[in-house]
């Protein structure tokens, strides 16, 4: 027996995603290059706790198929790896522009208190950053958004990720998430058609790799 | 002199190399003691020149393979590929792909050499592409996809050899990739998977398995085979059982919905099981050389308000002492693997959504003599143990939190109920955030459900406008009310006589957006009218 109808799942998930602010960082980064949550943003200080963030009143949101972007690819019921009780958003206050530094602020979010929390940011190739990237938080408290900045610089533009890496410790207990922070810079030439990969001889697509052969 | 050979044998040894964890707790992969192991299981082929198929095979448990009566002089490769298959009974087909590449199956080959005259071995090595001495990788990292496969082997193994050795699992794929990351998007063609974990079904395109993190520097899952094991049981729960786990994120040590803690918890101490190996270890960071985990064989501290059955560390602990054989406090039991499988497939078959309190009822039904020493060890995790039937009616641990128990309130026919739930340990998939009701129906007939809103009970603060959701169980999601409309859902729907499972919450509460606004505490007042 298996868990449910597999349509009735799907739709489920799709009518999830409507509600969208999950991806909606994301989303928003790669379509417009600015950050979701603004309104939350905050003058505190990096490495300060925030304040918390007020409640707005809003209209329920809709979450009807087809205010779904179809580029949306989504949060379902999903069994994920044990992590870290950390979330995370990010916003970028400045266009990124090749060969222009530009900051990324990250807002982490703990769901348990904990005795401190450890961020530790780190580019990838062509993604270079520039100043701290290492963060640390103490006495830290659930539901608190805790702000760190970094920025980030790039001579060629494209597509790149920041790597975010949160350590919670608490009670002699540590826990961590990884995250990363797609970022876009400067205009991004459509992605080139990968090559196929191979078939074998029954039709089915492999990737070959290079046996070492030792005692042969 | 001995004549040359007309057909010959060519023959050798699959192998791949592991990286194991340091010695010290926290320090992540060390690279300095990897070791070469066999590749167990996996599906070797000889192929000529051109990559035609000559023969097939499968190695040995100790990596070894052999194709005889092969034709001499011959120009010919072999493929070792990863993926275990078996048709059985026991039976299984797990594949290793690469999801940024078109869903292609890894294989390793040889180089192409002559059959000769004269029997031949070849070995084949699947390299870490991490040099010795090395700090970093520098080659393709052939072994990641046969680590894999290796720790699933071993899972397979358990599984049929203690659990149900007829057993033919459903195909399993597996896609890992060095693009993999937990970006929060989820596009694995560019490697974009959010985190290592299992899809029970396909979503938005892309094929349903486990997707598992290859992000150097970051997170890397390959060599961490607890958590391997970890998603291959979500993958064996809904394959053979049924698992009603809300997914999300969650962690050692938050309240999680039942559901929740039971899926994780018992998929840590399968971990356990499989590797023979109660510290789970989770490597990551730069050169993957840190990790964290949990020790099974460390129990949480009876008392504190993070022991019970909505903590996974709980439930794992309390499983994994049902199947070891060390005797520490107040574990008198070993069970082996064998009536934990059992129990974990009859919950499959039964009305209450899958948690603790099912599974535990019918393991004391499968082992009856081990039950008091199962009622000891459920008793140290704060989880009521004698009496306990399938619905928790008689649990009194809410973790100190309103709106938790009863787990399941009684909804009569015509007779309205009201729930409340709230965001008090979280959102998403944290207890207190959904209530589950049970419904008891005497005769075939229409059914109008409703959950709707009311200011009786529900806090003053601001929020979005209340937006009640409603689902309908009956061993699985039957039917499902999830609109936007405000302050009401509905489900109409046609109940044959029996027991089912509703269950309803503020779409607030559980709406997994970071960014989302919540309602305070919100109470729902349910109907079933017919």
């Amino acid at each position: 027996m298996t868990n449910g109808n597999a349509e009735l799942q799907m739709e489920r998930a799709m009518r999830r995603v409507a509600a969208g602010a999950t991806i909606c960082t994301v989303l928003v980064a790669l379509s417009t290059l600015s950050g979701c949550g603004r309104d939350n943003e905050s003058t505190a200080p990096v490495g300060q706790p925030l304040p918390l963030l007020a409640a707005k009143p809003a209209a329920t949101p809709a979450r009807s198929p087809a205010a779904i972007p179809q580029s949306t690819l989504v949060k379902a019921v999903s069994a994920d790896k044990s992590a870290a009780a950390v979330d995370l958003h990010f916003e970028l206050p400045a266009k990124p522009a090749v060969g222009v530094p530009f900051m990324v602020e990250l807002v982490l979010t703990p769901r348990l208190a904990a005795e401190n929390l450890d961020i530790e940011i780190a580019g990838m190739d062509g993604l270079t950053l520039q100043g701290q990237n290492r963060f640390q938080f103490g006495n830290v408290h659930a539901g608190q958004p805790y702000r760190a900045k970094v920025a980030v610089q790039s001579t060629v533009a494209g597509m790149y990720y920041v790597s975010v890496v949160a350590r919670a410790t608490s009670q002699a207990t540590t826990e961590a998430r990884t995250f990363a922070v797609p970022v876009v810079i400067g205009p991004v030439a459509p992605v080139a058609q990968k090559p196929a990969p191979q078939r074998d001889s029954r039709g089915q697509a492999v990737e070959r790799m290079e046996a070492k052969e030792p005692n042969t | 002199m001995t004549p040359p050979l007309t057909a010959v044998t060519i023959s050798g040894r699959v192998t791949y190399e592991r990286v194991p964890f340091s010695t010290t707790s926290g320090r992540g992969l060390d690279y300095g003691r990897t070791v070469e192991k066999p590749a167990r299981g996996i599906v070797v082929e000889l192929l000529r020149a051109d990559q035609s198929l000559l023969a097939t095979t499968v190695t040995s448990a100790n990596g070894d393979y052999a194709f005889s009566s092969v034709a001499a002089s011959t120009n010919v490769m072999v493929r070792a590929k990863a993926q275990l298959l078996v048709s059985g009974p026991p039976g299984w087909n797990i594949q290793i792909k690469n999801n940024a590449n078109s869903n292609a199956l890894y294989v390793m080959d040889s180089a192409v050499f002559s059959t000769g005259t004269a029997n031949v071995t070849r070995n084949l090595l699947a390299d870490s592409g991490w040099p010795s001495g090395g700090s970093s990788y520098t080659s393709t990292r052939v072994a990641a996809p046969f680590a894999i496969l290796d720790t699933l082997y071993s899972a397979v193994q358990r599984v049929t050899g203690q659990g149900d050795p007829t057993l033919v699992l459903a195909p399993l794929d597996v896609f890992w990739s060095t693009q993999n990351k937990s970006s929060d998007l989820w596009n694995p063609a560019v490697g974009d998977i959010q985190t290592t974990l299992f899809r029970p079904v396909a979503e938005a395109g892309f094929p349903p398995g486990i997707y598992v993190l290859g992000d150097q520097n970051v997170d890397t899952d390959e060599y961490d085979a607890h958590v391997i094991a970890h998603e291959f049981h979500h993958f064996l729960q809904a394959s053979v059982s049924r698992d009603d786990t809300l997914g999300g994120s969650h962690s050692f040590s938050e309240k999680l919905d039942s559901r929740v803690a039971f899926s994780e918890g018992m998929a840590n101490a399968f971990s356990g099981m499989v590797l023979d190996d109660p510290a789970y270890r989770d490597s990551y960071g730069a050169a993957q050389g840190s990790d964290f985990g949990n020790n099974l064989e460390n129990n949480p501290v009876l008392g504190s308000d993070q022991t019970g059955w909505f903590n996974e560390r709980s439930v794992g602990s309390i499983l994994w002492d049902l199947y070891d054989s060390a005797a520490d406090s107040g574990d008198t039991v070993a069970l082996g693997y064998g009536p934990i499988f059992s129990a974990v497939k009859s919950i499959g078959g039964g009305v209450p959504v899958t948690s603790i309190f099912p599974f535990i009822v019918a393991l004391k039904a499968a082992a009856p003599a081990a039950t008091a020493g199962i009622d000891t060890l459920v008793a140290n995790q704060a989880i009521v143990a004698s009496n306990m039937d399938s619905y928790a009616s008689t649990e009194t641990n809410d973790g100190g939190l309103a709106d938790v128990l009863p787990m399941y309130t009684t909804l009569l026919p015509n007779v309205p109920v009201t729930v409340c739930g709230n965001t008090t340990a979280g959102t998403e998939n944290k207890i207190g955030n959904r209530r589950l009701l049970r419904l008891s129906v005497d005769a075939t007939r229409s059914f109008t459900l409703t959950a709707t809103y009311t200011a009786n009970g529900s806090s003053l603060t601001t929020g979005s406008t209340p937006d009640p959701d409603l689902l309908v169980y009956q061993g699985g999601l039957l039917a499902a009310g999830e609109s936007g409309d405000p302050n009401v859902e509905t489900v109409v729907r046609t109940l044959d006589s029996g027991d089912y499972v509703l269950e309803v919450y503020e779409y607030s509460h559980v709406d997994p957006a970071t960014t989302a606004i919540r309602r305070g505490r919100t109470c729902l007042v349910v109907t079933a009218s017919g």
